[in-house]
């Protein structure tokens, strides 16, 4: 392939990846390279697939032995900028949200797991307990952090 | 594997987990490809398809105990929860409390599902240039200045890093798909 279609082929490639659609009148070899880098773009990332397996993992853990003990146990990962959404809070994202404003204990890792119990709080700025869950959670371990403090 | 097995490993696999939530690990991995392939063909960002991803598993895991089954295979139910969620995303209201998904969907979302599978097998098999350019390109969503200034190389010399690493790639779905 020649510099001018490897840099066409770029153009594309920039297009597709800012979520626009194929150019029109794109022929072969280019407009197959590129059908070839959507469906390459459509994979997960091995990443996200291994983080997402470690939270089930810790959510699972929680739902065992938290069941038991009375906890609600919820697993996140501390990757900056995330969203975290109702659906890994149990429904209790504004609450959540609200508690995050008080955070300014120490600070979370990127992509490192916290388990939380109820009443603890978590940020990607950091994690601390909030009103009278402390003894709740200590005693249970249901506080607890693979980050260092 | 027949069909009648699988359904039967199936049902054992899920019953187990319903009973042990450590299990569902297992069904995580059996049907990550098929939710993520299915989602991420509905959203328009590699980041949607993640989030909505992610909710699928946990709220499946946080509904497990009360699932129930129904003429449908299991896999079903992972989507009719990730097609509630983009519907939400969308903010289209469906009127339903649960979106089947019916059995040309999960065909394609299963061929789908094997492309995926495919292509991160292929990705792993390409020079380790050429893989980490495509890597830091796709996944990592970085410039062709930011990924030349990491390799030390100029922008055409990784431009056509990515031109070959896709020509790789491009062949070797064709061949995979002539045998």
């Amino acid at each position: 392939m020649n510099d001018d279609l490897i840099g066409k082929l770029d153009e594309s490639l920039s297009e597709l990846l800012a979520g626009r659609g194929p150019k029109p009148g794109e022929q072969p070899p280019l407009s197959e390279l590129v059908a070839t880098a959507r469906e390459f773009s459509l994979s997960p990332r091995p990443a996200f697939r291994a983080r997402l397996r470690s939270e089930l993992d810790l959510a699972a853990g929680g739902r065992s032995s938290g069941a038991a003990e009375g906890l609600d146990l919820i697993a996140v990962s501390g990757k900056p900028n995330s969203s975290i959404s109702s659906g890994r809070l149990a429904g209790n994202a504004a609450t959540f949200q609200q508690r995050i404003a008080d955070v300014s204990n120490a600070r979370v890792a990127p992509g490192r797991l916290v388990r939380i119990a109820r009443g603890c709080t978590f940020s990607d700025r950091g994690f601390g307990i909030v009103g009278g869950a402390a003894s709740h959670a200590s005693t249970h371990g249901g506080f607890a952090t693979d980050s260092e403090q | 594997m027949k069909a009648t097995e699988h359904d039967t490993e199936e049902r054992a696999l899920v019953a187990a987990a319903q009973r042990d939530p450590s299990r569902f690990a297992e069904i995580y991995e059996a049907h990550f490809d098929r939710v993520y392939a299915y989602v991420a063909r509905r959203v328009p960002s590699r980041e949607e398809a993640e989030d909505i991803t992610s909710e699928v598993f946990h709220q499946a895991l946080a509904g497990l105990a009360s699932f129930e089954w129904r003429d449908a295979p299991f896999v079903g139910w992972l989507l009719g929860i990730a097609s509630n969620l983009v519907a939400r995303r969308w903010q289209r209201s469906t009127g339903r409390a649960e979106v089947l998904v019916d059995e040309l969907e999960l065909v394609a979302t299963d061929l789908h599902a094997e492309r995926q599978v495919l292509f991160a097998e292929l990705l792993s098999r390409l020079p380790e240039d050429q893989r980490r350019v495509l890597e830091r390109r796709f996944y990592e969503q970085r410039s062709i200045q930011e990924i030349a200034q990491e390799f030390g190389r100029s922008e055409g010399a990784i431009k056509q890093l990515q031109c070959h690493a896709l020509e790789t790639l491009r062949n070797q779905v064709k061949e995979r798909h002539e045998r």
